[in-house]
C-alpha cells in the first residue's frame, strides 16, 4: 500500500514528471490520430475502388485467334455471360469495351479550358479511357448508379466540380435542352475531376479520337466521333474522376470500327469474401479450356488483385507512419527513463529509510515502476481521448489550422475528399495505449531495478 | 581477536532480545581484506538500557548495520527474538526489522513528501494494509499529541524545527511498538537543551514500554543513564560497565 501512497506523492512532488507524462500524451494521441485518419483513408478508397471496379475482373490478353491461316475474333462475350449467369454465386456481369483516346476540345468552347489541360498537354487533346458500357448489365456489377446519383464536390469556393445527369435510369439520354442539330449526337458521361478540369457544361459537344491498329495491314489509324455531354459521374476514386469516360458499349465499338464488342467483364458476386477466390480460380481453369483467354492469372484477378499496388501504397504508407510515430513513443519512454533515473539518485536517501523500517527490495521496485505507471496511466489516458476527438473533429481542425496558417494543408482536389476521412480503430486504439503502457514500463524498469539494488547503508549515508 | 569473553557476555538474569555472536565483517579492498569487526558477541536483554561507546571509527556504525539487518556478517550471526535473522529470506527479514526494530538515526531521516503524520504511519504502511493504516492512523495521532507535536502532525519536515523531526522520527520508530529501539547518536544534531529533552523522552518511553533500548554515543553523561554500557574500538568490545561505574563527571 505504502507504494501506491509513496508513489503518487513522488508524482505530484516533482513538475519534471508532467515532462514524460506530456511525451506520452502527445505519442498516444498523434499515433491514434494519425492512425485513424489512415485506416479512413484506406477504407474509403478500398469502398471506392471496389465498387468502379465489381468483384472480379476477366480481361481476355488476345481477343483474337487464328484457325489456320483464318482470324477469328469471338467477339461477343455472349458464351463467357451464360456460363457467370447460371452461376448461383454471380450476382451480376457487366461487358465492357475499354480504349484508349483523347477528348477534343474543339467541339465545345475552347477557350473555356482550365490551365491545367492548356499547359499539361499544349493542345486541345486531353488523355482518357473510354469505357463502352451497357447501362443495366453496369447498374448489375458496378456501384456506377450510386456515382452518378452522388451529389457533386464543392471546390473552395463552393461551386460544384460535376453536373448531375437528368435521369439516372437512363444516363445515356440526351440532356434537357440538347438542340439536334443533323443526325442525334450519342451521350458522353465524364467523370466529374475531367468536367470540372475542362470547365464543361452539361449539353457542350466534345469530340474523341482513337488510334485503332488494321487488323491485316498493321497500319494505324484515327477514327473520330462528336458526343453531348449527358453528365458527370462521381466515383471517389481521384484517377477514374479524373480521366475516364463513359459511352454506350455499341457507340464505342462503331467507333473503333472493329469487330471487336468487348474487352473485359466485369463479375459482381453475391459474397464476396465467401466465393472470389474459389470462382476466380475455377473461372481461370474453365475458360482457358475452352479457349476463351490463354489461361494466365492476369486474365481472371479480384478487385483486390487488379488494384494491389494501391491498396499495398496505403496500407504500407499507414505502417510506415505507425513506425515512424512509435519513434516518438521511444523519445518519450527515454524522457522516463531520464526521469526516473534522475528521481532515483535524488531519492537515495529515502530508499535507505524505506529498507531500514522493513522494505523489501522488491517493493523498492514496484514503488518506482509505479512511478513511471502514473506517468504511462496519465499520459495515455488524455492522449487516448485527445486523439479520438482529434481523429473525430479533424476536418474542423484542418480548417482552423489552414485559416490560422494560411496554407491548406489537406488539398481537396488532390485527394478527391471533400472532407478528411477518419475512423477510429478500436483494438488498434487499445493497441497504442498497451504500447505505450509496455514501453513506459520497458523504460522505467532500469532506473525501478538501479534503485531495488540501493545499498541502503550507503543511500543513509547520502546526502 | 574475538571480543567473546566477560565483555560481551550479558548479565545472568533476563532474557536476551537481541544476540550478536561471533559477528564479523570483512570487506575486500583490492587483493586485500580488511575486517572491520572481529568477532563481536553482544546480548541486548529485554528491558534493557544498553550504552555504545566509541571514538570515531571504532566500528559502531558498522555494527549497528549488523544488528539492524542492513549488513549481512561475513560470520557469525544475529539473533532478535530467537530467530537467526540470516537465516530467513528477504522478505521475512524485511518484516523482522520492521516488526522489532526500531531506529533512531542521528539525521532524523524523514521523507520530505509526507507530512510528520504520513512518516509516523509509513512503518505500518510497509506492514499492513489499507486498513493497518487507518487503525494506526489514531494512535499515530496519539503518539505524536503525546510528543508535543498535536499541532504540527500535517506539516512537512521542512516545517519542523530539529527537536521535532527527532520527535516525529522516535514516534515514527514506536509506532508498530517493537521490542527494540535502536538510536544511533539521537541527539548529535541538535543543541544540548533540544538533545536533552529528546533524551528524556526517549528514556521515558523506554521506561513506559519496558523497551529493550541500544543508544549508541559518545556522550559520558548519557551513558550514565544506561543500565550497561560497552566500549568499543578498532572493531572489538574493549569493554563493558555497569551504569553505576561511571566514571565521575
Amino acid at each position: 500500500m505504502y507504494r501506491t501512497f509513496l508513489s503518487w506523492r513522488y508524482l505530484v512532488a516533482r513538475p519534471t514528471n508532467l515532462i514524460g507524462i506530456t511525451g506520452i500524451f502527445v505519442a498516444v494521441g498523434a499515433l491514434i490520430m494519425i492512425l485513424s485518419i489512415m485506416s479512413g483513408f484506406l477504407e474509403e478508397a478500398r469502398a471506392g475502388i471496389r465498387g468502379s471496379l465489381s468483384d472480379l475482373i476477366i480481361a481476355p490478353v488476345d481477343l483474337e485467334r487464328w484457325s489456320g491461316d483464318k482470324r477469328e475474333i469471338p467477339g461477343e462475350p455472349d458464351r463467357i455471360l451464360d456460363i457467370l449467369r447460371a452461376d448461383p454465386r454471380v450476382a451480376g456481369t457487366a461487358p465492357h469495351l475499354t480504349w484508349a483516346g483523347m477528348l477534343n476540345m474543339t467541339g465545345a468552347d475552347a477557350s473555356r479550358q482550365s490551365a491545367f489541360s492548356a499547359s499539361s498537354r499544349n493542345s486541345d487533346l486531353t488523355l482518357i479511357k473510354i469505357v463502352g458500357i451497357d447501362v443495366e448489365d453496369e447498374y448489375l456489377a458496378t456501384n456506377l448508379r450510386a456515382s452518378l446519383e452522388r451529389e457533386p464536390s464543392l471546390d473552395r469556393i463552393g461551386r460544384p466540380r460535376g453536373s448531375r445527369v437528368a435521369d439516372v435510369e437512363q444516363p445515356f439520354a440526351h440532356p434537357p435542352g440538347y438542340e439536334r442539330v443533323g443526325a442525334p449526337k450519342p451521350v458522353i458521361l465524364l467523370g466529374e475531376q475531367l468536367f470540372y478540369r475542362l470547365s464543361l457544361s452539361r449539353g457542350d459537344i466534345v469530340e474523341l479520337v482513337t488510334a485503332v491498329p488494321d487488323a491485316e495491314s498493321g497500319e494505324v489509324y484515327t477514327n473520330n466521333k462528336k458526343f453531348v455531354v449527358g453528365g458527370t459521374f462521381r466515383s471517389g476514386e481521384n484517377e477514374m474522376d479524373l480521366d475516364r469516360v463513359y459511352v454506350e458499349r455499341a457507340q464505342l465499338a462503331d467507333l473503333l470500327g472493329d469487330t471487336r464488342q468487348y474487352t473485359e467483364i466485369l463479375v459482381k458476386l453475391a459474397d464476396y469474401d465467401r466465393d472470389a477466390l474459389a470462382l476466380r480460380d475455377e473461372l481461370r481453369h474453365g475458360l482457358a479450356l475452352m479457349g476463351h483467354t490463354r489461361g494466365f492469372p492476369s486474365e481472371v484477378k479480384t478487385w483486390e488483385e487488379e488494384r494491389g499496388p494501391i491498396l499495398g501504397a496505403i496500407e504500407n504508407e499507414r505502417t510506415l507512419m505507425a513506425i515512424m510515430l512509435s519513434l516518438v513513443l521511444v523519445v518519450a519512454g527515454f524522457c522516463i527513463f531520464a526521469i526516473l533515473s534522475m528521481m532515483v539518485t535524488e531519492k537515495r536517501r529515502d530508499i535507505g529509510i524505506l529498507t531500514a523500517i522493513g522494505a523489501t527490495r522488491g517493493g523498492v521496485l514496484q514503488l518506482f515502476l509505479l512511478v513511471a505507471f502514473w506517468d504511462a496511466l496519465i499520459g495515455t489516458t488524455l492522449g487516448t481521448i485527445a486523439g479520438i476527438w482529434m481523429a473525430n473533429e479533424i476536418d474542423g481542425i484542418e480548417r482552423w489550422l489552414s485559416d490560422a496558417l494560411g496554407v491548406e494543408i489537406f488539398n481537396r482536389d488532390v485527394y478527391l475528399f471533400d472532407h478528411i476521412p477518419a475512423r477510429v480503430d478500436p483494438l488498434g486504439v487499445v493497441l497504442i495505449a498497451a504500447g505505450a503502457f509496455l514501453a513506459t514500463l520497458l523504460f522505467a524498469a532500469i532506473p525501478a531495478w538501479k534503485a531495488a539494488r540501493t545499498d541502503p547503508i550507503e543511500a543513509l549515508r547520502y546526502e | 581477536m574475538s571480543s567473546a569473553g566477560p565483555f560481551g557476555a550479558a548479565p545472568a538474569s533476563g532474557a536476551a532480545v537481541l544476540e550478536t555472536r561471533g559477528v564479523k565483517r570483512t570487506f575486500q579492498i583490492g587483493n586485500r581484506e580488511l575486517e572491520v569487526l572481529h568477532g563481536i558477541d553482544m546480548r541486548l536483554l529485554a528491558g534493557e538500557r544498553l550504552g555504545l561507546v566509541g571514538s570515531s571509527g571504532a566500528g559502531k556504525s558498522t555494527f549497528l548495520h549488523h544488528i539492524g539487518l542492513l549488513d549481512r556478517p561475513t560470520a557469525g550471526e544475529v539473533v532478535i527474538d530467537g530467530t537467526r535473522a540470516w537465516d530467513l529470506g528477504p522478505g521475512a527479514r524485511a518484516a523482522l526489522r520492521n516488526q522489532k526494530i526500531g531506529f533512531v538515526f542521528q539525521q532524523f531521516h524523514l521523507l520530505p513528501e509526507l507530512s510528520a503524520l504520513e512518516n509516523v504511519l509509513l512503518p505500518g504502511m510497509i506492514s499492513g494494509g489499507r486498513r493497518e493504516r487507518r487503525k494506526l492512523s489514531t494512535k499515530a495521532e496519539e503518539l505524536l499529541t503525546s510528543f508535543g507535536l498535536g499541532e504540527r502532525i500535517k506539516h512537512r519536515p521542512a516545517q519542523l524545527s530539529g527537536g521535532e523531526k527527532q520527535r516525529v522520527a522516535i514516534a515514527r520508530a514506536l509506532i508498530l511498538d517493537p521490542p527494540i529501539l535502536i538510536a544511533d547518536e539521537p541527539t548529535g544534531n541538535l543543541d544540548s537543551e533540544t538533545g536533552a529533552t529528546i533524551l528524556d523522552l526517549i528514556f521515558a518511553e523506554q521506561e513506559r514500554r519496558t523497551l529493550s533500548l541500544l543508544l549508541v554515543t559518545h556522550d559520558e553523561e548519557v551513558t550514565a543513564r544506561c543500565d550497561r554500557v560497552l566500549g568499543m574500538k578498532d572493531g572489538e568490545i574493549v569493554s563493558e560497565r555497569a551504569a553505576a561505574d561511571a566514571p565521575d563527571q
